[in-house]
């Protein structure tokens, strides 16, 4: 038995490729499905984003198991493996746990530490679990992937520092203006982005919305989104009196904001600190407004530069979390060699005899005054019971030793006489769902 | 007795700073917990101190600079703790700690001999008068502290390249209303004190006012505390403006606190240099 995973991903591949390896959400399950019919893979998940195609797998042996992935491969795209092999990255064993690891904490990702991949990686993971794909290794991998993730968020700044550029505006207007509850947002122009990022900035908290819009009827469309209430165009200047954040997204040729404008509002706004980002190419908003007093603004290149310093921080963020990765593979594949035959009997037999050991002596004690010949024949009673009944598991154990399915065996064993947790100083990784 | 209790307290101030200075950048709860701990141990050993020293010389502490210092720099943490319960700022520790063991330093090296001090002297009026007026100066001490903190988050706003500062500083807001709440506080600690020792003086000396060097300066200080709590309250001066102001401010309160003492020998010299 052993853990394979073949892939590619937005390092390896570019995206026309990853395309055509990719496995579309509804048709995944039939995919598993096909996966799972070959003889040697015993349990699968498949994990297809844009970024990546995964397949983790346990198979019976290496070379079975990489024969067979490339005939699955080959077989469900309709494509010569060689073409793509260069392409491809194929791990094995611990490799595929630290990997899976990675990919699950979002260090593997583009944008490192981003969310979405932990909630892809889980989405893989039931559906291969609804498809019968995974079994007694896989759920215990990829369950451990999950809490491993938690802990690296948890733990390190790996996702602190916002990247994307619409948190970047919310967390530069956190800093600004503290606590965003009761804040004004005021649109100015209709577009997609000015609709994301105003969604980030009312989920923190902002409560009212303006839209502005030249076309009145659009603003007045988006601002039924956010319960807002559209501005005629002409009008927006003096709404900014009250607005404390103006996202401004239009399609002029020419700056919609001057500086004289800004200085005319700040007295009538009690110099109160006014937010500008001008996501608008060319921009909306004339740069020399940013050196009154009390205003702050930044456009599109503003935010993507913090946006990228924050991402090179992440990255140097990483080495904080490879210990935890290590950590926690190693504390995997000491589980999964525990699976194999011989180090079950001897937990098994261990077992037994520390059973056996107590019983003797609670019997012995109850007894009271006994005669040597007694008590000798007590203990080699109680030893030749456990022998006897342990017997016949011992030695389909060591028959299937080696064998495709030893290691459910094994598995069975163990967790019929509890035998991971009467190791001591073995975790034993839990199993739910 | 006190002496010990003093330089424990300094030392616990030194170890507070450096803890909270080592935070800077790491989220470490550990660090900020040592800070804490050590501050709040710090001033209770420093209380301890003052306690003895006012019961020993029958006065309360503030005759001499060494006292004084000591008395001031005590306000300062404890203004600064005070308001931690509030606002939980490990950056403001970053600043107020540093500053209180500033302020500490010199006292380790001045003087601790106090005279006798004349009959009218030993009342509660002077003491009452002086700690005001020192409660105001760490008030004005942690507002000059949110100042220098607003000016840094605002230029790195500014400059937008947000880096270690802008992180790990509050929001502009946050350092505003701390601020406020500082000159707030220290402009009726100070308005008390002066109005204490007016009525003082008179009762005492039947003297009234005298335009002594440090009672000018005291006045200056005021009425920039007053213009600028003015300014904010009823129109529009907010941001770096108050800002300056603030550090304007403080720079007077240290230049009435001590260059005035030494420049202008009078009334409020302090005794037994």
């Amino acid at each position: 038995m052993k853990i394979v995973v073949v892939g590619l991903n937005h390092r390896t591949a570019p995206l026309g490729m990853r395309e055509k390896l990719a496995f579309p959400e509804r048709s995944l399950g039939e995919a598993l499905k096909k996966l799972l019919e070959h003889q040697h893979i015993r349990e699968g998940v498949i994990l297809s984003t844009c970024n990546r195609v995964e397949i983790y797998t346990v198979v019976d042996g290496f070379e079975e198991g990489k024969a067979a992935l490339k005939d699955f491969l080959e077989d469900y795209h309709q494509m010569k493996f060689l073409e793509i092999e260069d392409k491809l990255y194929l791990y094995t064993g611990p490799e595929v746990v630290s990997h899976l690891f990675r990919v699950a904490s979002s260090l593997d990702s583009l944008v490192v530490g981003e969310a979405q991949i932990l909630g892809q990686v889980k989405a893989a993971y039931s559906r291969a679990h609804e498809n019968s794909g995974t079994g007694k290794i896989l759920n215990s991998l990829f369950q451990k992937s999950f809490r491993v993730a938690k802990e690296v968020r948890t733990n390190t700044d790996i996702a602190k520092s916002p990247t994307s550029v619409s948190s970047v505006a919310v967390e530069l207007a956190g800093k600004i203006f503290g606590n965003l509850s009761g804040k004004k947002v005021l649109l100015l122009g209709a577009g997609e982005m000015s609709e994301i990022t105003a969604r980030c900035l009312s989920s923190s908290g902002v409560t009212s919305v303006l839209v502005s819009n030249r076309t009145f009827s659009r603003a007045e469309e988006l601002a039924g989104k956010f319960q807002g209430r559209a501005v005629k165009f002409d009008k927006f200047i003096d709404e900014m009196v009250h607005a404390d954040i103006i996202i401004s997204s239009t399609n002029a040729p020419h700056y919609v904001i001057k500086k004289e404008d800004i200085l005319n509002i700040m007295p009538l706004r009690r110099h109160r600190p006014i937010f500008f980002i001008d996501i608008a190419v060319p921009r909306d908003i004339e740069p020399e407004v940013n050196r009154i007093d009390n205003v702050y603004l930044y456009n599109m290149d503003d935010l993507k530069a913090v946006s990228e310093e924050n991402l090179k921080l992440r990255q140097k963020e990483m080495e904080r979390c490879l210990p935890i990765i290590e950590r926690e593979t190693a504390q995997f594949m000491n589980w999964l060699s525990s699976l194999e035959s011989a180090p079950t009997i001897v937990a098994l037999k261990r077992r037994a005899e520390e059973v056996c050991r107590k019983e003797v002596e609670r019997s012995l004690l109850r007894l009271g005054k006994s005669s040597a010949a007694e008590r000798e024949e007590i203990s080699s009673l109680a030893r030749r019971l456990v022998q006897e009944l342990l017997h016949r598991p011992i030695t389909c154990l060591k028959k299937q030793a080696g064998k495709r399915n030893g290691y459910l065996y094994a598995a069975t064993v163990r967790d019929l006489f509890d035998l991971d947790e009467f190791e001591e100083g073995k975790e034993k990784p839990s199993e739910k769902g | 007795m006190s002496n010990i209790t003093f330089f424990i307290a300094l030392a616990l101030y030194m170890l507070s700073s450096g803890c909270f200075i080592f935070s800077i950048g790491k989220d470490s709860k550990w660090l900020l917990r040592a800070g804490l701990i050590s501050s709040l141990l710090g001033i209770g050993f420093h209380s301890f101190s003052l306690v003895v020293i006012g019961i020993q010389g029958g006065h309360i502490p503030i005759t001499n600079l060494f006292e004084a210092l000591s008395f001031l720099s005590w306000s300062l943490v404890l203004l600064f703790l005070i308001s931690y319960l509030k606002y939980r700022s490990k950056a403001l520790a970053g600043f107020a700690l540093p500053l209180a063991t500033i302020i500490l330093l010199p006292a380790a090296f001045s003087s601790r001999a106090f005279q006798e001090l004349p009959p009218f002297w030993q009342n509660w009026w002077l003491g009452l008068h002086g700690m005001s007026i020192l409660l105001a100066y760490g008030a004005f001490g942690l507002a000059f502290i949110s100042a220098i903190m607003y000016l840094l988050q605002e230029r790195q706003l500014k400059i937008k390249s947000p880096g270690l500062l802008y992180r790990w500083l509050p929001s502009l807001e946050r350092l505003e209303e701390i601020n406020h709440k500082a000159i707030t506080i220290g402009f009726a600690f100070l308005t008390f004190g002066i109005i204490i020792g007016l009525v003082w003086a008179r009762k005492a000396q039947s003297t009234g006012w005298s335009w002594g060097g440090k009672e000018t300066w005291t006045v200056i200080t005021w009425l920039v505390y007053a213009l600028l709590l003015h300014r904010r309250i009823t129109s529009n001066l907010r941001g770096r403006k108050i800002a300056y102001l603030c550090i304007l401010g403080f720079g007077l309160v240290l230049f009435t606190f001590i260059g005035v003492s030494l420049l202008f020998p009078g009334l409020h010299s302090f005794v037994g240099k």
